[in-house]
């Protein structure tokens, strides 16, 4: 029996992108965002969950993708981050989300190598759903490429999950 | 040599001049000898009167010797003898003046005279001077001596006096012959150029009267028209080339009535020539040749259009023939048309008051349509933003299902059930939403028919009140209709007249048309009348042939026409009775007129 992980996949400027379902907190409509003063240009601002504030990374920006006006199928997606030793929250927001799914280990790729710099780390797998491929996050090292504020009670709500 | 009336004239005046100026030079001259004579005579009369007065003198001298001798005193005696010297002197005088004037014969006796009175002087001074003394011997001495001296003086001047009045006699009776020689040079003469004056005269006065006599007679008889004289005079002088331009004048003026002769007898060949440029009978003849040929060329064009028009005329008549036969049957058909028509239009009416009620209440139906047609798309929009809200439900409802799914995946192997559940919801909410997704499209489509299908209505309103009032204007044009077909059925009876009167007209125009060839034929002969010229004869010639065509083809087509006539009329054969122009009733209305009643007894005058 081949081992399979479920993944949260979600739609980016046409292409499939994956991230592990252990990291996956919660899926929320667009909703309005807080700025935040001083910030990178993919940090958008906060935004308040049942009373908890989570920062959010517009993915686009992220991977350094054209910016596109919100619509309908605009999610943001609460994830689970480990940054260092602990789990951060983190609001990605993505142009949509599909459904969480099966995608065989088997069937994983590792990143192609070209030669030269190419900054491949986010990528932790190219995995297949029929078709289609989809590209794996790593998030520690997507999200290990720039600083977060770290935000003060985080860690009171951080899953066990790693 | 030419004598002229000029020089007959000059000849016979300067004759009758001449003959005066001599006669005049005669005169003078004998007149100016008698007024010689005459002073002669005068001269020799102061002679005589101064001789006189010489022995007047004398005497007185005598006297105042004898006075002085029988002087009582003396101082009277001395008194007396210078009277005595006194006259003296007077006679010694007035003797000298006599002899300034005298003739050679009288101063002889003149000096006689005075020898003789130096011897009385002589005598008287030796008595005076003794009769100083001695008077009685002084007076005998003056009767003796004195006296003989005396007597001898006075003797000598009465010889003197006879003399010259001698002389005087002579001198008259010289000058009385000469005078009568005169008279009679002069009566000669003045009878001479009488009879030559009077000669001459009578010759020019006679040679002219009798040239211009005859002048006038050939200028009265031309005045009068006759141009057939002429008059012959040989004399060189202005009455003969009066006479000799009065003859060729006549001659002109006959070859002009030749030309004008020439001319009524119908030549134009003829060439009426001007014999200047101010001969207007030439240029008046000229320009009669030139017109008589442009009008008689024009009358043969006129003759030839005449001829040719009668065969359109001719042609014509066929066809208005034709054509009123034509007229007839369409006139019968045209009248059955129209009795349909005039029921067709009567039902048109029908169905138009129809058509207009129904177009009415179509209105009135479109108007609530439209109303309806609004209800229901307001429906429509309350139904699509209802949509919405299901839409939202479902697109909640499938985020919470992946949320779901997502928990159930975190929960590992006890959430499998739950994660199929989630599944299943998700994949109602995706039906759901995928349903209202598909009712608000088909809503937002309906609404949108619904609005066109409004608008259409809102445009439909107006277009069946347009057609409901287009539909009464047919009601109403359906009634002119009506009315106008009766006036159509009555225009068609006044067409059956007109074809009636057109067939009458085309038979008239058909014997008109003959007329008219007859008359350019007539025309034609009338123009033959006159000759122009070679090419003008030649297209004279041919005309009457080309006439002649024209005439006889009016001809035959105006007894095809009456053979056609005919023809009709033996087909319809019991009309033979009927009088003229019979005219038949049709069965729908209009009129059939035959025109073949072959009773027109023009008809006999076309060939057949």
């Amino acid at each position: 029996m081949t081992e399979t992980a479920q993944y949260l996949t979600l739609g980016l400027a046409g292409e499939i992108f994956g991230i592990s379902i252990r990291n996956v907190r919660e899926i929320l409509d667009m909703r309005p965002i807080s700025r935040l003063p001083h910030a990178p240009h993919f940090l958008l601002g906060m935004i308040d969950v049942r009373g908890s504030g989570y920062p959010i990374v517009d993915l686009r920006l992220k991977l350094d993708l054209p910016n596109v006006a919100t619509t309908e199928a605009t999610r943001i997606i609460i994830l689970d981050v480990p940054v260092g030793d602990r789990l951060v929250g983190v609001g990605f927001v993505a142009d949509c989300v599909f459904e969480v799914t099966d995608i065989d280990e088997a069937t994983v790729e590792s990143v192609p190598q070209v030669g030269g710099r190419w900054t491949s780390d986010y990528i932790a797998g190219i995995g297949r759903k029929g078709d289609k491929f989809v590209v794996l996050f790593d998030l520690a090292k997507l999200m290990a490429q720039t600083g977060l504020p770290a935000p003060a009670d985080h860690g009171a709500h951080a899953p066990a999950a790693a | 040599m030419r004598l002229t009336i000029k020089a007959k004239l000059a000849a016979s005046f300067g004759i009758v001049i001449l003959l005066s100026v001599i006669a005049g030079a005669l005169s003078y001259m004998k007149l100016s000898e008698t007024i010689a004579a005459t002073q002669t005579i005068v001269a020799a009369s102061g002679r005589l009167e101064k001789a006189m007065q010489l022995q007047a003198t004398l005497l007185l001298q005598i006297r105042a010797e004898k006075n002085a001798l029988l002087a009582a005193t003396d101082a009277d005696f001395d008194r007396f003898t210078a009277e005595v010297a006194t006259l003296r002197t007077t006679m010694l005088k007035g003797r000298d003046e006599i002899y300034a004037v005298a003739t050679e014969n009288g101063r002889k006796l003149l000096d006689q005279f005075a020898v003789q009175y130096t011897a009385v002087n002589a005598a008287q001074d030796e008595a005076l001077k003794i009769g100083r003394a001695d008077r009685a011997r002084g007076v005998v001495l003056s009767t003796t001596e004195v006296r003989k001296a005396v007597g001898q003086a006075t003797n000598g001047l009465t010889e003197y006096v006879h003399y010259v009045q001698g002389l005087m006699a002579e001198r008259a009776e010289a000058a009385r012959t000469d005078g009568a020689n005169a008279q009679l040079l002069l009566l000669g003469i003045v009878t001479a150029s009488f009879i030559i004056a009077v000669a001459s005269a009578l010759w020019i006065a006679i040679n002219i009267s009798r040239g211009v006599g005859r002048a006038v007679d050939l200028a009265e008889a031309v005045a009068t028209g006759d141009l057939s004289q002429t008059v012959s005079h040989n004399s060189n002088d202005e009455v003969g080339d009066l006479i000799k331009s009065l003859n060729v004048m006549t001659a002109n003026l006959n070859k002009m009535a030749t030309v004008a002769d020439e001319i009524a007898s119908g030549n134009l060949t003829v060439e009426a020539k001007r014999l200047s440029d101010k001969d207007t009978l030439g240029m008046a003849l000229e320009r009669m040749v030139e017109k008589l040929r442009q009008i008689v060329s024009e009358a043969l064009t006129a003759a030839q259009n005449v001829s040719a028009g009668s065969q359109q005329l001719s042609a014509s008549a066929e066809q208005l023939s034709q054509g009123a036969t034509e007229q007839a049957s369409s006139a019968e058909e045209a009248s059955s048309s129209m009795e349909e028509m005039a029921a067709n239009v009567k039902q048109n009416a029908e169905n138009a008051s129809q058509t207009e009620k129904i177009a009415a209440q179509s209105a009135k139906d479109a108007e609530a349509s439209g109303t309806a047609v609004g209800r229901a798309v307001e429906a429509m929009q309350t139904i699509a933003s209802k949509i919405t809200i299901v839409q939202e439900i479902a697109r909640q409802t499938d985020l919470l299902a992946l949320n779901a799914a997502v928990e159930a995946a975190r929960a590992g192997e006890h959430g499998k059930g739950f994660a199929v559940v989630a599944s299943e919801v998700r994949k109602l909410a995706e039906r759901s939403q995928a349903a209202a997704t598909e009712i608000g499209q088909l809503s937002g489509e309906t609404v949108k028919v619904a609005q066109e299908a409004g608008g259409m209505l809102a445009k439909l309103v107006p277009d069946i009140k347009r057609t409901a009032e287009l539909v009464e204007e047919i009601t109403a044009a359906c009634r002119e209709q009506d009315v106008g077909s009766a006036q159509i059925n009555q225009a068609i009876q006044q067409l059956d007249q007109v074809g009636q009167q057109n067939a009458g007209a085309s038979e008239q125009v058909s014997a008109t048309s003959e007329e008219l060839a007859a008359q350019a034929d007539q025309l034609q002969s009338t123009i033959a009348y006159f000759r122009i010229d070679e090419t003008a004869g030649i297209s004279n010639a041919a005309s009457p042939a080309a006439l002649d065509g024209a005439v006889s083809q009016l001809r035959s087509k105006a007894a095809s026409m009456a053979a056609a006539d005919r023809g009709g009329m033996k087909k319809q054969a019991p009309a033979k009775s009927r009088p003229a122009r019979a005219v038949r009733a049709a069965g729908g209305g209009g009129f059939a007129f035959s025109l073949d009643d072959g009773e027109d007894e023009r008809d006999a005058d076309f060939r057949r």
